[in-house]
């Protein structure tokens, strides 16, 4: 890989209060990776992903993420931020009233896009999740992987450069988790930079080809990476 | 964009919360009680001031006076501020009418040439005007060729009574009254936001801007304060004609007119004013 990295950390710590949740992290991540953030709760995964979509300030250190300086984000490059790199969370975090279809728009509605390439971009994720026949439900009334799906579809629908994923298959069932990791993969191979943070064993085996990071104590305590562990 | 955003929230009325519709329903409730009080102040103002401040003043002049000054006098009565109206009697007419008082028994045609009677005047005066009737007395007194002045300091001081107590203590009350219904009505707005929480923070979270999260739910609040205000005055028309029914009517003859235009559109003035202050400071409690 000689192109820059997407995602640089220098240095990078964080605290909340006197607890040290990061500590001193260096990474480089490059564009097209599949990246998984392992390790045991309370490693600093959350508050990882939490600084890269910008929730959370750079108290030391420096970090960048799809060419935006998170040291001198001002709200007007923030919200440019959140609309480069999506995030997934748990706990899906979608609008309970609002259907399919409008929950998935949500992003390019903000964006300001014609209603045309709306429909086109929406009807297209549609299919990619296998959501055609529920775009008019409202998504209160799914179940909690049809759920998730809408907000990784609500994630993918504009094309971000880097998608931030928390746990999202920490509610789902080993079947549908692994239904959802191919869906990654698919959008991972079509250029997102995905970054899942998981403690689930099994899915981090279904993905060979994917780098792994350990955290633990807010450190970063060891990297695999498919190329590494076939001995390459 | 944000037109985008608003008509998804037009059109997706479907989704409006039940904490919403308390809103409306609230609105309208505190919208009404106020407005109803406002209302019956300014009956109660205009029949018990009003009424209360018409005095009568009986003017004599001197009577070698000229009489060509005596009318120019007269004139400068009509002007004074607070003056509703004159009624002047040159000796003549006074001679005249006290014979029609005294009837055809005793004859006052002799009195002619040697009139006794002064030029009079008694001049109707209403103090809700900024003058106090004091005041009015004085600037009588001081009109050219008056010899005597007569009023009912009862009359006098009852009039400026009623007004001082409507300007220290009526107004006052009602004006209190009205700003705790701005209160109750801003905690009602800022209640019914109070579960938009996960809204803005998934519109935060996928890029949207500040005004982008904050105008839907302006727009939708101002919409329902409209309603709601709406609903009241409605309400209060249907109070003002039952009212009017009533008191117009023998023994009470009240007048209970409607609010005015400009009172109607303050209403709704006042309504949306609160409601954009405390939804923008509920919007901006939650993180925004």
């Amino acid at each position: 890989m000689h192109e820059s990295p997407i995602i640089r950390l220098r240095h990078v710590s964080h605290a909340f209060a006197s607890f040290w949740a990061l500590k001193d992290l260096v990474l480089d991540i490059f564009p097209g990776e599949f990246v998984f953030l392992t390790g045991p709760s309370g490693a600093g995964k959350t508050t990882l992903l939490r600084l890269l979509h910008g929730s959370l300030p750079i108290q030391r250190g420096a970090a960048t993420i799809a060419g935006y300086d998170l040291n001198s984000l001002t709200r007007r490059r923030l919200h440019s931020l959140r609309r480069d790199v999506a995030v997934v969370f748990q706990d899906f975090m979608v609008l309970p009233e609002r259907s399919v279809r409008e929950n998935i728009a949500l992003p390019l509605v903000i964006r300001g896009l014609s209603r045309d390439l709306i429909q086109r971009r929406v009807n297209a994720v549609l299919r990619g999740l296998h959501l055609q026949g529920k775009d008019h439900i409202a998504c209160g009334r799914l179940s909690g992987g049809e759920q998730q799906r809408v907000a990784i579809a609500r994630s993918i629908v504009s094309n971000p450069r880097v998608l931030l994923a928390d746990e999202p298959t920490g509610n789902l069932d080993p079947e549908y988790s692994l239904r959802l990791l191919d869906i990654f993969g698919r959008f991972n191979v079509h250029g997102t930079t995905m970054i899942l943070a998981t403690h689930d064993q099994n899915l981090i085996q279904a993905m060979p080809q994917a780098r792994i990071l350990h955290l633990d104590q807010g450190q970063l305590q060891g990297e695999e990476h498919a190329v590494s562990t076939s001995g390459i | 964009m944000l037109s985008r955003l608003l008509g998804s929230e037009l059109i997706s009325w479907k989704y409006i919360r039940t904490e919403q519709i308390i809103a409306f329903l609230g609105v309208g409730l505190i919208m009404f009680l106020a407005l109803c009080a406002f209302l019956g102040a300014k009956w109660i103002h205009s029949l018990l001031v009003s009424s209360a401040t018409d005095i009568q003043i009986q003017v004599f002049w001197k009577p070698d006076q000229p009489m060509d000054q005596v009318r120019m006098a007269w004139d400068e009565a009509r002007q004074l501020p607070s003056v509703d109206g004159v009624a002047t009697f040159t000796p003549a007419q006074a001679l005249k009418q006290m014979q029609s008082d005294i009837g055809q028994n005793v004859e006052l045609s002799w009195l002619k040439d040697h009139n006794p009677l002064p030029p009079t005047a008694v001049i109707q005066a209403n103090i809700s005007h900024n003058s106090t009737a004091t005041e009015l007395v004085r600037q009588i007194e001081a009109l050219p060729g008056v010899d005597r002045v007569h009023s009912n300091p009862l009359e006098v001081h009852a009039a400026e009574s009623w007004r001082h107590i409507a300007l220290t203590i009526v107004w006052p009350l009602i004006t209190v009254l009205l700003l705790t219904q701005a209160v109750v009505l801003a905690n009602t707005v800022r209640l019914s936001l109070s579960r938009l929480h996960e809204d803005i923070l998934v519109l935060r979270l996928i890029g949207a801007t500040r005004w982008a999260c904050q105008a839907p739910i302006l727009f939708r609040m101002l919409a329902l304060t409209f309603a709601g205000t709406t609903l009241a005055l409605l309400g209060l028309k249907l109070v003002q004609l039952q009212a009017h029914e009533v008191l117009s009517s023998p023994p009470f003859h009240w007048s209970c007119p409607f609010l005015s235009w400009p009172e109607i559109l303050a209403a709704y003035l006042c309504a949306s004013a609160v409601t954009g202050l405390s939804s923008i400071l509920a919007i901006h409690s939650q993180g925004l």
